[in-house]
């Protein structure tokens, strides 16, 4: 065995310091010409580790402090280093660094999910941005997806939202500002899936479309701000007690020939028929249909 | 006092006046309730077929 590898094997088990100071010490003798291989390879080993540990920080992996026996363990950190920043320039370009607007059928199909949707910049949605957006989309948690994100979804631009949510796998939607919503919502959330709608914010240009709800036969939760000042058709929904209370809270005063529709099912498992009388008797210009 | 007209559907049907659907319908001030007919549960579902389809 060679002076190199003989210093090689003393690295394996000790650190290549180490190996060198045993090799000093006399622990293993070598003549002049030896010594000279030996301090050049331990110090062709040096610059080498210093190279990758800079290498790794350029790459955002925490490396300078680290000893030589780092690198097995780094070699993870770097792939993921390498992931982040592919997925950071998938964004950019898909968002346009954040100036798209444009958002008709962005998210469409089932390859869109709680993993895949990470998106890097706020969502501003421009007139016709809502327009099947998230169509049959396999996004089970958009509120949380973008919490954990930290970016926003914009809506109070938007006109037009037919069948943004419409066959899709989303439970939990979170604010929507429909404020501006007077072109279309049909279908909007059209879904089985739909559990809690966080918020709609809706005020008397708010079209609460033809089959807004339609079978959205799961959706329980719903909360209301603004105004309700055109006919909603909500009756495929099983609404808890909370939320039939926040529509009928938010019906415009002031409407005239506009309807509710409710499930039929639903009004009787929350309220006793004195009970109901008395809260339809405070929106006198609104008919109320249990379907 | 004010009262609030209200309109029940019989067992199988559903009431319309062509624009508003429901077993239990409760009129808003102004609206009459013989404006309102009847049609049966399988001819409500067909309605909403027809416009699903005419909407897609």
């Amino acid at each position: 065995m060679n002076i190199a590898e003989t210093l090689r094997k003393q690295q394996e088990n000790t650190g290549y310091l180490e190996g060198v100071r045993n090799v000093l010490m006399g622990v293993i003798a070598p003549t002049g010409g030896a010594l000279t291989t030996l301090i050049h390879e331990a110090t062709a080993i040096k610059a080498a580790t210093d190279a990758i540990r800079e290498k790794l920080v350029e790459y955002g992996v925490s490396a300078m402090d680290e000893t030589i026996d780092f690198l097995p363990q780094k070699i993870d950190d770097v792939y993921d280093a390498g992931k982040q920043i592919g997925k950071s320039e998938f964004w950019d370009k898909y968002q346009d660094y954040g100036n798209i607007t444009q958002y008709e059928q962005a998210f469409v199909g089932d390859r869109w999910n709680d993993e895949t949707f990470t998106p890097k910049y706020d969502m501003n949605l421009s007139y016709w941005g809502g327009n099947q957006m998230f169509y049959k989309c396999g996004i089970v948690d958009l509120k949380g997806a973008l919490e954990k994100c930290g970016v926003t979804l914009n809506t109070k631009n938007c006109h037009a939202f037919n069948g943004c949510f419409q066959d899709s796998k989303t439970k939990i939607i979170p604010i929507l500002d429909l404020t501006n919503a007077d072109y279309s919502t049909n279908y909007m959330f059209a879904t089985k899936a739909v559990e809690t709608i966080e918020k709609i914010i809706s005020s008397v240009n708010t079209n609460h479309g033809t089959y807004m709800f339609q079978n959205a036969t799961a959706l329980t939760d719903i909360t209301f701000e603004g105004v309700i000042a055109k006919n909603i058709d909500i009756h495929w929904s099983p609404l808890s007690k909370a939320s039939i209370l926040s529509i009928i809270e938010h019906l415009s005063d002031t409407a005239s020939g506009q309807t509710l529709t409710l499930s039929k099912a639903a009004k009787e498992a929350a309220f006793g028929d004195t009970e109901w009388a008395e809260l339809i008797a405070t929106k006198p210009n609104w008919s109320v249909s249990l379907a | 006092m004010k009262t609030r007209l209200i309109i029940y559907a019989d067992d199988g049907m559903v009431l319309t006046n062509g624009e508003i659907f429901g077993k239990e319908i409760y009129l808003a001030e102004g609206m009459s309730a013989e404006d309102f007919y009847e049609i049966t549960d399988a001819e409500y579902e067909e309605i909403l077929s027809e416009v699903i389809q005419e909407e897609n």
